[in-house]
């Protein structure tokens, strides 16, 4: 009766330690993932600004169109893909947001960032092209 | 306001999941010109036009473009198999075009190809052909269809402007109604005449001019034939006749004419001649233009006090003012599409072209002018013309919708003024 009390009380600290372990991994794992996040957002202005340097565009872009391109990237920073998820509906708009990304060639930033920020933010990723700063 | 921002950014990227795609959002560019590089055309060489020198003028004016120097080339292709990207590349080019023209006795055929040196592909492969005096215009064609493809607007390096010179010497052919290519390049003399000439308009397919002639000593409209030089009389009133404006279908003109007291508006149907009064107030009504729908017409008056800029519904009468901005607006000019209308304004003393938005009423400083002259908008709508002086002479300039591209044509003998842009040729 005794032995079998202490065995059942054994059991239960065993899983509370487990649970606390648990826990403590995802808080671990939670942490992390929120200093890749930061990480990555340190990133963003850097890589915003050398694309916004090469965006020329056409004389029909107007405030108010918007182009969504998926970006592909290698660890070196060099871009391997462009693709257009959501076009404005204006072909030279868009096409002129691709070039940008295009004649980037190679985001250098990239090459310093960690490995983990990397795959998790940086290997695909999104550019959207939304200007302000043209006009109605 | 910007801290914020971040804090909010890094809530929304913690409260997706972990693999969700960041996105990062572009919301400035540069308005630099686009480098392209256009290669002298093979077999173009001693022709009694320089079609590569044309097309590189023609983009740069522009604005959008910035054509790469042929001395800075490293090799000159004509055809795909000898374009290297990464030469076009080294020398930043976005942009190639290549061609080849060949002469079929005394006829010429320029085929061309336009390619995108950052993604490495063919954009078209397209064919002009013409005879040795056309030669401009193969090269304006090929300029229309780079311009086009790129920008996703069409091209007007093919359309004719007319203006009026003052050669400022009294005699018979003081003043001259020219017509000439929009780079103001074969210039023409349409008609000329000891006494002003003023307010030249095109129909709208391209056949006819209308204009104000000062010739019977006192103002009156005439058409002119352009194939024919045929020139009709259509008004011999009292007083004013002026700023003819041809409706959508050309079957009318507007006109102001002061034969009943003060400056007003009327319309006068070509075939029949019949005159209807638009407009009846003791201000000044004047420069009417019309509405693409043929509608309504647009005009100055100074009925509020200062000149300003109304519109009139030719049904009813109804008369709404459209501009509020200052003490000054006048000379307006319709775009194509209808949305902008572009003026002259005073603002402390001096005179701005300005563009305002139909729909909202914003009003945007285009450029400064020295003259207030009516602005004349290309049929594409990214270009305007107008007169202002330079080196105390008067000259014909150009600023583009956005205001980011200004230039002057070249030079002429006299006086330049009144410029009118065509419209497309159908």
């Amino acid at each position: 009766m005794e032995a079998e009390k202490k065995q059942q009380e054994q059991q239960r600290k065993q899983r509370e330690q487990q649970a606390f372990e648990a826990a403590l991994a995802q808080e671990q794992a939670s942490l992390e993932e929120q200093s890749y996040a930061v990480t990555a957002q340190s990133y963003m202005s850097a890589i915003a600004q050398r694309v916004s340097s090469k965006w020329s565009r056409p004389a029909s872009a107007r405030n108010g169109m918007q182009c969504l391109l998926l970006i592909k990237l290698v660890p070196t920073g060099r871009v391997v893909s462009v693709d257009v998820l959501k076009g404005s509906g204006n072909s030279a708009f868009d096409l002129s947001a691709v070039q940008a990304v295009k004649s980037v060639e190679q985001f250098d930033e990239i090459k310093d960032m960690p490995r983990e920020v990397f795959e998790r933010h940086y290997r695909e990723f999104e550019f959207l092209f939304n200007p302000q700063d043209l006009r109605q | 306001m910007k801290y914020s921002w971040i804090f909010l950014f890094i809530l929304s990227l913690f409260a997706t999941p972990v693999m969700a795609r960041l996105t990062i959002e572009i919301t400035s560019g540069v308005d630099n010109p686009t480098p392209i590089a256009v290669v002298p055309f093979a077999g173009s060489l001693g022709l009694s036009e320089d079609i590569q020198d044309i097309v590189s003028a023609d983009l740069l004016r522009s604005g959008f473009f910035r054509p790469i120097p042929k001395t800075d080339m490293l090799s000159m292709p004509k055809a795909e198999a000898e374009v290297f990207y990464r030469d076009w590349r080294m020398l930043g080019a976005s942009y190639l075009v290549v061609g080849q023209m060949t002469n079929m006795g005394g006829r010429y055929q320029l085929q061309f190809e336009l390619y995108d040196v950052i993604s490495q592909r063919k954009i078209f492969q397209k064919q002009v052909a013409g005879t040795d005096s056309q030669l401009r215009d193969i090269a304006h064609a090929v300029s229309d269809a780079v311009y086009e493809a790129i920008t996703g607007i069409r091209g007007a390096f093919s359309t004719k402007i007319l203006y009026v010179e003052d050669l400022k010497q009294a005699g018979a052919g003081r003043y001259r109604l020219v017509y000439a290519d929009a780079d103001g390049a074969r210039d023409r003399v349409l008609f000329s005449s000891s006494e002003p000439l003023l307010s030249p308009a095109w129909s709208n397919d391209m056949s006819k001019v209308a204009y104000v002639s000062f010739e019977t000593s006192r103002p009156a409209i005439f058409i002119q034939e352009l194939a024919t030089g045929k020139r009709t009389q259509m008004t011999n009133f009292q007083g004013l006749n002026g700023a003819p404006a041809w409706s959508p279908d050309d079957q009318s003109l507007a006109l102001v004419l002061s034969k009943d007291g003060n400056p007003e508006i009327y319309t006068l149907e070509i075939a029949t001649k019949k005159l209807r009064r638009v407009t009846d107030h003791f201000a000044i009504d004047t420069e009417p233009n019309w509405t693409a729908d043929g509608r309504s017409l647009i005009f100055t008056s100074n009925r509020g006090g200062s000149p300003q800029i109304y519109q009139v519904s030719l049904a009813t009468g109804r008369v709404e003012r459209l501009t509020f901005e200052g003490d000054y607006n006048a000379r307006p000019r319709l775009s194509p599409d209808g949305k902008t209308i572009i003026m002259v304004h005073r603002r402390d003393g001096i005179f701005h072209i300005t563009s305002q938005d139909v729909k909202t009423g914003n009003m945007r400083i285009l450029t400064e002018t020295w003259l207030d002259e009516s602005p004349s908008i290309a049929p594409n709508g990214a270009m305007l013309l107008y007169a202002t002086q330079h080196q105390n002479k008067g000259v014909l300039a150009a600023v583009s919708m956005d205001a980011g591209v200004k230039f002057r044509l070249p030079s002429k003998q006299g006086d330049v003024r009144e410029p009118a842009w065509s419209p497309f040729s159908k």
